[in-house]
């Protein structure tokens, strides 16, 4: 696996969509409050969304994104500056999403698809907000939704969603055309 | 009903995730946290993906349909090309296609053609995913963007009424595409009998036999333009050269979208006013046309 991440890392680099300041991490890890409430203020929304398109359940998502900046904290300090902070951070949220997912599958013997309970976003005071996200999750495929929310939250390109989904860039390009073909549909009916 | 633009749906996503997303930096930082050595389960950058028990079935159901497809009579999978789809903008492609509408053959008539089609499998895929595909690598790569958004499509069935179909159907789809991506767009459509001659004329020039039938007309009833000159343009800058040259391309292709006659007016007001010397300064900048489509290329992609 390691023999993995270094090969991947030996790729020609191309800085990422989302610019974060890669210092941050050792002053996070020497105990800088400063640099974390940067880092959280500037990623906590699209590291929630990756969670939540993995997890589909408001509450594990928002354990995972705790969980995945307790993380970051811990391990800060091993952090190599090589222009792709996001992918570093999604690893760790991925690994997190899915041992939660293994945990409850363990306990309860029900896998999260089989878990068809409607999403909570009660919360989302704006009307029309509410709608658009509850029939993102309504309508599409996981991945569907997981691309068209990471393109929409973070503004990342869809060769880096590809990069960091580990799906071929025209697979992102299709599954996010056919998805929001299939969420304006029915956005036009609703709204 | 009420249209919604991709900015909205992206804003309201934004928006949603926003609200939903809790403040809990501060909380985080007050936990005690040990520090890692480098190789804790959650640093490791595993490939497996949670496998869900309905998708394990679904493997196993994928596996044997294919197993099965396999053990088919051959001739019972449709393989015989029942229509060839040409595309051009500056990359030009083909897709040949079979009565089920599901290609068969994707293949680039130029290098930009095969930027285009760079680790894209599309064979076995359906025409309009595959358009899909190649409309959106088009706009990633920079060659459709705000400046240049036209598409020549060119049909080519020995059934006529299936080219008319094929025609009205995919210069609709790519309309809609070109305006779901870049707000507007415009498709030139035209059927086309590829021939050998054709074909060998399109090898030359590097583009589509459509394009290459295209230009054949416009030289043959205006014999001052210049092939060589005309095939190497992408289509924007290709109309543009007729206009400036006295030429309404829409007497040799049909004009598809609500937005195709807007594009085309605009294009040909806007040099309504030129006198002749920004012709001559046209000549001289040609030259240089190559590096500044590059650029906004490079800037397009960064925008993507």
């Amino acid at each position: 696996m390691m023999i993995f991440a270094a090969v991947a890392y030996d790729e020609p680099q191309q800085r990422e969509t989302v610019k974060i300041d890669e210092s941050l991490f050792s002053r996070i890890g020497t105990g800088e409050k400063d640099a974390f409430c940067e880092l959280y203020e500037q990623i906590s929304n699209i590291v929630f969304s990756y969670a939540l398109s993995l997890l589909r359940n408001r509450e594990d998502a928002e354990d995972a994104m705790q969980e995945t900046f307790l993380k970051i904290r811990s391990a800060a300090h091993l952090y190599v500056p090589m222009g792709k902070p996001m992918a570093w951070i999604f690893t760790i949220t991925r690994n997190i999403c899915l041992a939660k997912y293994r945990m409850k599958k363990r306990f309860t013997g029900v896998s999260v698809d089989e878990v068809k309970e409607p999403l909570d976003f009660s919360q989302i005071e704006d009307r029309e907000d509410r709608i658009v996200l509850e029939t993102a999750f309504e309508v599409l495929t996981e991945e569907e939704c997981r691309i068209i929310i990471l393109h929409a939250v973070s503004g990342m390109k869809h060769r880096e969603i590809g990069e960091l989904l580990r799906l071929p860039v025209s697979t992102v390009l299709s599954k996010y055309n056919r998805g929001l073909k299939k969420l304006r549909r029915e956005l036009e009916e609703k709204l | 009903m009420r249209r919604i633009a991709e900015s909205d749906i992206k804003n309201h996503v934004k928006a949603a995730v926003g609200q939903l997303t809790p403040a809990y930096a501060e909380a985080i930082w007050k936990q005690p946290v040990e520090q890692a050595v480098g190789d804790e389960w959650y640093l490791k950058d595993e490939k497996r993906y949670p496998i869900k028990a309905g998708k394990v079935v679904k493997l196993l159901a994928s596996v044997a349909a294919c197993l099965a497809v396999c053990f088919l009579p051959f001739q019972m999978i449709d393989h015989r090309t029942d229509a060839t789809i040409y595309l051009d903008v500056n990359p030009s492609v083909e897709l040949e296609i079979n009565s089920r509408d599901k290609v068969l053959v994707a293949n680039a008539d130029n290098a930009d053609g095969e930027i285009i089609l760079e680790d894209m499998d599309l064979e076995h895929t359906d025409l309009d995913v595959a358009l899909n595909a190649i409309i959106g690598s088009m706009v990633k790569h920079g060659y459709l963007n705000d400046a240049q958004k036209m598409i020549l499509l060119s049909v080519d069935s020995k059934n006529d009424k299936r080219a008319e179909e094929l025609r009205q159907q995919i210069s609709h789809e790519l309309n809609t595409e070109l305006t779901s991506l870049l707000g507007a767009g415009a498709v030139l459509d035209q059927s086309v009998a590829a021939t050998d001659d054709l074909k060998k004329l399109a090898e030359q020039y590097q583009i589509t036999p459509g394009k290459a039938l295209l230009l054949q007309r416009l030289i043959e009833e205006n014999p001052n333009l210049d092939y060589a000159k005309l095939a190497k343009l992408p289509m924007n800058e290709l109309i543009s050269y007729l206009k400036q040259s006295g030429v309404d391309v829409r007497n040799y292709v049909h004009c598809t979208g609500d937005d195709l006659d807007d594009e085309l007016e605009d294009l040909f007001d806007d040099d309504d006013e030129e006198d002749e010397s920004d012709e001559n300064e046209e000549e001289s900048d040609e030259d240089e046309s190559d590096e500044d489509e590059q650029d906004e290329r490079d800037e397009e992609d960064d925008d993507d």
